[in-house]
């Protein structure tokens, strides 16, 4: 008489994989997923959120990262009784009424230009700016009477990087912006240039 | 009013411009009819991929010179009243919206006679 014998086939022996999301049939040995993954920790993981059974605690902090300011260093005159500088335009170009270096670590920056100004001619045709690492993030409606003008914008920005209070000509002939400071007592330029940072970690 | 525009300008880095080129939007205003083209803004969001920026468009009053000192300097302003000011206001708008709407790309560029974005090869 013949004997049938039956072996078992053995499942085959898997592991697991952090690089996809995949668990094939098979035997497993005991692990826990954290070993198969290490990227599978608390801190990895959004505060309130679980992940199988890993608590997360990373949440992100906004924090302070830089902070300058500039007034224009153009040399004052007077006029009467009145401080100011008087600078010409030429068409489509641009002068540059203060200007801020700084070293951002990757942060969102908020920059503000301002100047009290008016423009000499009649013309509606200068504009202030505020150009942030080479972007012109904001303009002014034209410089047509006196007042504090001011702009402001917003950009990331990461290392060290010039921001500049400009003012451009989009006139077909040359023209004069006047800045103005103080009527009386120690000259000086109303206008600048201010930049501050907020990075997130 | 909100508002999207080519860009133009020149790239030094993948985020950098060149502040004597800097990357900025085509100036549409040169579009419009005379004493409509008297606006701020400020951008609002960036799409270097389509060389494209939306800008927030504001107005505010503008002024005229009534007087003038000897060498011709302006020493007095008259300010647009609420009527002037909201009625210049709606007609930039409308006049914006006429010089942009329907408009091709390329043809915006050809219009304003700027040049396209310069980007680092």
């Amino acid at each position: 008489m013949t004997r049938i014998n039956f072996h078992p086939v053995a499942a085959p022996l898997r592991t697991l994989s952090p690089a996809n999301d995949t668990v094939q049939a098979g035997r497993y040995q005991a692990t826990t997923l954290s070993a198969v993954d290490t990227d599978l920790a608390a801190a990895n993981i959004k505060d309130g959120i679980t992940l199988f059974g890993v608590e997360g605690s990373y949440s992100q902090v906004a924090a302070e990262d830089s902070l300058a300011d500039e007034r224009s260093a153009h040399e004052s005159n007077t006029s009467g009784t009145r401080y100011h500088f008087n600078q010409a335009i030429e068409p489509d170009a641009d002068f540059d009424i203060a200007s801020v270096d700084d070293t951002f670590d990757n942060a969102l920056v908020v920059g503000v230009a301002i100047a009290h100004a008016f423009c000499n001619g009649t013309d509606e045709c200068l504009k202030l700016q505020l150009i942030m690492d080479g972007v012109t993030v904001a303009e002014s409606p034209f410089i047509d009477n006196m007042q504090l003008w001011m702009v402001m914008g917003t950009k990331a920005l990461d290392g060290l990087k010039t921001c500049i209070c400009r003012c451009h000509n989009y006139g077909v002939g040359a023209e004069n912006l006047n800045v103005l400071g103080r009527s009386s007592g120690a000259a000086f330029i109303a206008a600048g240039i201010a930049v501050g940072g907020i990075k997130v970690s | 009013m909100i508002l999207t525009v080519p860009i133009t300008g020149e790239f030094i880095s993948p985020t950098s411009g060149n502040v004597k080129n800097p990357i900025r939007p085509i100036s549409f205003h040169k579009l419009l009819p005379e004493g409509m083209d008297n606006f701020a803004w400020k951008a609002l969001e960036w799409d270097f991929a389509k060389d494209l920026v939306t800008l927030e468009v504001t107005f505010s009053p503008s002024g005229k010179a009534i007087a003038f000192d000897a060498e011709g300097n302006p020493t007095a302003w008259r300010m647009e009243t609420t009527e002037e000011f909201e009625a210049r206001k709606a007609a930039s708008e409308k006049a914006i919206l006429l010089a942009l709407k329907d408009k091709k790309v390329d043809e915006i560029y050809a219009k304003t006679g700027e040049a396209k974005l310069i980007k680092p090869r």
